[in-house]
């Protein structure tokens, strides 16, 4: 798919260039621009290892588990069916709240583990389960209340106020949690009745 | 309320640092070491996706110098010019949900192409910011357990995405516009 996107992408630029007489720029553009991708790059990954080292700390400390605590009674409220101290409960909180400080690599491993716990609280494993789409969606739509990879992108790219956009995208992102909570009801009830 | 929305948000990270490094200090952390691995690993994770952007970058770049961009903006802008969308957004809106890289890399080309404190800087900034590589996340959780049955996980996960890239619009045209 997106193999599809990018060579269309190359190959109309190309076509286009040259029906309308624009291919001495599309060509010599290719070079600059890769340069241009590299500084970026550079910039970027400076700010993406400080963030990564940032983030271990925080793993090793503790202070991810500490902040997952407040979520347990909304999670315990969602997953009603998972008994009471399930393994998944904390994993999943941990998994919500590194997203939500935007430490992407914590939340990847906390949210890998839940599902496996989940998947053990299932007979079927091969189907997913209405927990474990839940908690996808979730995941998907997760509150973000730091964005740090943008406020890298932004502050690479020469922003007067890299961190900006944070609050827009938190408040995006409480829409979206909330209507993922909704539209989760809503297909469950409609994939219950038609299967 | 726009100086005041980002200078609450400029206070938000160093106060997450300093957080982050009080308490690390309170649990006896090796601060230095744990940073260098966790800041290796960061950067182990930049050097590989770097040909990802490298060639998503080039490529939109191409398209754009072509005069391709263009065109299809002018093709679509009777359909997005009653609903207020800029048509430079629409390739993101694509890629979004198919790769994180990929759109990384659209996201950083028209924060420079733009500049990221113009108004479609800080549309695609939200829109970045508040959204996840959805089809990458279901196969990675779901392919880790076993599953292959998805039910109604991805026609959810992609209404929510409509959902939030629709009210970062909303809420971008409010405090930006």
């Amino acid at each position: 798919m997106l193999n599809a996107v990018w060579a269309l992408l190359m190959l109309v630029a190309l076509g286009v260039g040259g029906a309308h007489g624009t291919i001495d720029s599309v060509g010599s553009g290719l070079f600059t621009q890769a340069m241009q991708a590299t500084k970026l790059a550079i910039d970027l990954a400076a700010v993406t290892a400080f963030w990564f080292g940032l983030s271990r700390i925080a793993e090793k400390s503790g202070l991810l588990e500490t902040l997952a605590r407040p979520l347990m009674p909304l999670l315990r409220f969602l997953f009603r069916k998972l008994p009471e101290g399930h393994p998944a409960f904390a994993l999943m909180a941990m998994n919500l709240v590194a997203n939500a400080l935007g430490l992407g690599s914590a939340a990847t491993p906390f949210g890998l583990k839940a599902m496996q716990e989940l998947s053990h609280a299932m007979p079927d494993k091969e189907t997913a389960s209405d927990d474990m789409i839940l908690f996808l969606v979730l995941n998907s739509a997760a509150l973000n209340l730091l964005p740090a990879g943008t406020i890298a992108m932004r502050a690479a790219a020469g922003s007067l106020d890299p961190a900006g956009t944070a609050l827009a995208s938190t408040i995006v992102t409480g829409v979206a949690f909330v209507s993922a909570l909704i539209l989760h009801g809503v297909f469950r009830r409609v994939a219950r009745t038609s299967a | 309320m726009i100086q005041a929305v980002g200078s609450v948000a400029g206070w938000l990270v160093p106060i997450f640092v300093a957080a982050v490094l009080l308490h690390g200090l309170w649990r006896r952390v090796d601060l230095i070491a744990e940073f260098v691995s966790g800041a290796r690993e960061g950067l182990q994770l930049s050097v590989s996706l770097f040909p990802y952007l490298l060639a998503i970058y080039v490529a939109v770049a191409a398209f754009r110098m072509s005069g391709a961009l263009e065109m299809l903006s002018a093709w679509l802008a009777p359909v997005l010019r009653p609903l207020g969308v800029p048509a430079a957004l629409l390739p993101l809106l694509l890629v979004r949900p198919l790769s994180g890289s990929a759109s990384s890399g659209l996201v950083l080309s028209l924060l420079h192409q733009h500049g990221p404190d113009s108004f479609l800087g800080h549309l695609v900034s939200t829109i970045q910011g508040s959204s996840e590589t959805t089809l990458y996340v279901l196969t990675v959780y779901l392919g880790s357990v076993g599953v292959r049955r998805s039910r109604y996980a991805l026609p959810l996960c992609l209404s929510v995405d409509a959902i939030g890239y629709a009210t970062a619009f909303i809420v971008a045209g409010w405090l930006w516009h």
